[in-house]
């Protein structure tokens, strides 16, 4: 069987280079556009996402961590006294005013106080060992290492949070945060820098459950007691995608993102069809004459469909090249970037469904293939 | 010619057999007629050739007799088949068991060899792989390019290229070969090459060959010429005998 699709792209590449290069363009574009949402999704749950705690205690209504209000402490009690639950410690969530030496006025920034001890929950996955006992010198601060610029400090250096001296003990990574810098140090600490009236109140306290899997009954079991004071309960993935939809949906980031895709996947629509009807109509009288000798037009929406397919593979192939070395460039950087299979799958679908959308739309360029108008 | 001549006594029945059709274009606020109730029969195993000027409606009767193009009114039928109310689909069905084109313009595919633009119909007439193989390089052998199989389409002269474009036609072993100004576009001998393997094509494979031309160069090699002028016959008659096919047809079928 003589393919006259793979043939021609084979022999006449050049023709359908710029319907590859379109879909490539496109498949980057949507593959860093999606990787980009998914870790600055990720920064917006990163508290929670970091850290091994199993249930969320906060301010009725908090949409996302950023958003914590405090709460008291007789939460911790109320915690602490049922069986299900292993471990509860505070968080505190403080804004403060970083200055140092090396910036131009302040930079906002978000103290998060959390337990310095080796059995903290909170960040356990995301600092060393090594480096949560460096929290228990008063005034100790660890930042992402990508913040250290704009903080204007090196590891080691001091600086003034709301006029209170920090000295950084360390850096770390993956904690870069959404519209402002983290910067970790412990409950003291967090206390003692910002005006933190009441040592007892946290912005959430969290805890451990014996078996996550009955963090939906252990909810139920410490919801409804007001005696306890005003809070809400959330299971950890619940509040992470609390945080992350509230970034999507209330700070406009998720329509831009939708407005981003949409133009992206029409600008590759566009210009991948234009380029395959140019070569369907180019060939227009070989593919009339083929009509003639009595191949069908259905025959023929199949070679235009199979181009398509070959275009949309390579095209894909080329962008997942291209996105990967983004995507290790954005690592170098520290750029929060995440691109799980799931998005993958999405990804290579919509990129060969651009390309079949513009085989279908091209095939408008097979009825200029009427045999009758070889004989005019 | 050692073979009895085709149409001899018993004269067989046409292949094609066109009755009052007529055709009309609209071109701006104008109407063209260019087929008035014209009839025509074609008899089979020989090259039919209908000649006249630009523009006197011989390649319109063509694509209407090859089922390429429907008749405003009349009758088309072809081996016995009534063309006149078939789909397009059942058209280009047809087509594909019964008919081999050739073109003016070559139409080749510039991307495919020469053997691969002769296999490619074969290919949507469901013949096998090793057969159609077989099949493309018998008939390039018949146009005596088997030595430029693997050529592609800018490596050819045009005389070759049509030459591959009678191959590819041939190859669907066709019993009806349609012919739009196959020397048109080509030099004298090219022209002289290319409409002698038509006329060998139609004794040797007994293929019914209609082609329309208004180069007069042809005349001498076709079995049978109609005139044509004005959306009409005018005259009709053939090159290697005396014999009246308008009083044969009278007498057998009681056309034209």
């Amino acid at each position: 069987m003589v393919s006259l699709a793979r043939k021609s792209l084979q022999r006449e590449w050049p023709r359908y280079l710029p319907a590859v290069l379109a879909i490539c363009f496109a498949g980057v574009m949507l593959f860093m556009q999606a990787a980009l949402m998914l870790g600055i999704f990720g920064s917006a749950a990163v508290y929670v996402t970091k850290s091994s705690s199993d249930l969320w205690v906060g301010y009725p209504g908090t949409q996302s961590v950023s958003q914590g209000r405090a709460i008291s402490a007789d939460v911790e009690t109320l915690l602490r006294m049922n069986p299900n639950i292993t471990a509860v410690e505070p968080m505190q969530w403080v804004d403060g005013d970083w200055r140092s030496p090396h910036t131009n006025g302040g930079v906002s920034v978000y103290v998060i106080g959390i337990n310095p001890n080796q059995d903290g929950q909170i960040f356990d996955q995301a600092l060393d060992a090594s480096l949560r006992p460096l929290l228990l010198e008063p005034g100790a601060v660890i930042v992402d290492r990508a913040d250290l610029g704009q903080l204007g400090v090196e590891s080691g250096s001091r600086a003034k949070i709301d006029g209170k001296s920090v000295h950084v003990v360390a850096t770390t990574t993956g904690l870069r945060a959404l519209g402002g810098v983290n910067v970790i140090s412990s409950v003291e600490t967090a206390c003692q820098l910002t005006s933190c009236n009441d040592k007892n109140r946290a912005a959430y306290w969290v805890a451990k459950l014996k078996d996550p899997k009955n963090a939906a009954t252990v909810r139920s079991q410490l919801l409804g007691k007001p005696a306890f004071g005003t809070y809400d309960i959330w299971s950890a993935s619940e509040f992470a995608q609390r945080s992350q939809f509230y970034f999507l949906l209330d700070t406009g980031a998720g329509g831009a993102f939708l407005l981003m895709t949409i133009i992206v996947v029409g600008v590759g629509l566009v210009v991948a069809s234009q380029a395959l009807i140019a070569v369907v109509i180019s060939s227009a009288r070989e593919y009339a004459t083929l009509n003639a000798l009595g191949a069908g037009m259905a025959a023929l929406r199949r070679v235009v469909l199979e181009q398509a397919a070959w275009i949309g593979g390579i095209g894909l192939l080329f962008s997942a090249g291209v996105s990967l070395l983004l995507l290790m460039l954005a690592h170098s950087r520290d750029v929060s970037v995440e691109a799980p299979p799931a998005m993958i799958m999405v990804w290579a679908g919509v990129v060969l469904g651009i390309a079949m959308i513009s085989g279908l739309w091209a095939m408008r360029g097979l009825l200029r293939a009427d045999p009758a108008l070889l004989l005019r | 010619m050692d073979q009895p001549h085709p149409h001899r006594n018993p004269m067989p029945a046409p292949a094609l057999v066109a009755t009052d059709i007529s055709k009309s274009f609209i071109s701006g606020i104008v109407k063209i007629q260019v087929l008035n109730k014209l009839s025509l029969s074609v008899l089979p195993a020989e090259l039919t050739l209908i000649a006249g000027p630009s523009g006197c409606g011989k390649s319109t009767l063509l694509s209407i007799m090859s089922g390429l193009q429907y008749s405003d009114g009349g009758k088309v039928v072809a081996l016995g088949e009534d063309l006149t109310g078939a789909s397009m689909g059942e058209l280009e069905k047809f087509r594909l068991r019964h008919t081999g084109f050739v073109f003016q313009g070559f139409n080749l595919f510039t991307a495919l060899t020469a053997i691969e633009q002769v296999e490619l119909p074969l290919n949507y007439l469901g013949v096998g792989k090793h057969e159609a193989h077989e099949r493309a390089l018998e008939a390039l052998r018949e146009v005596d390019l088997s030595h430029r199989a693997n050529q592609f389409p800018a490596e050819l002269s045009g005389g070759e290229k049509q030459r591959v474009a009678i191959a590819r036609a041939l190859a669907k072993k066709p019993q009806l070969l349609f012919a739009d100004e196959p020397t048109s576009a080509l030099d004298a001998s090219s022209g002289s090459t290319v409409i002698n393997l038509l006329h060998k094509i139609a004794r040797e494979h007994r293929t019914t060959v209609l082609c329309v031309s208004h180069d007069p160069r042809l005349i001498q090699h076709a079995d049978r010429v109609l005139a044509m002028e004005d959306g009409e016959i005018r005259r009709d008659w053939r090159t290697e005998s005396d014999f009246d096919i308008n009083e044969h047809l009278h007498a057998t079928k009681g056309i034209h």
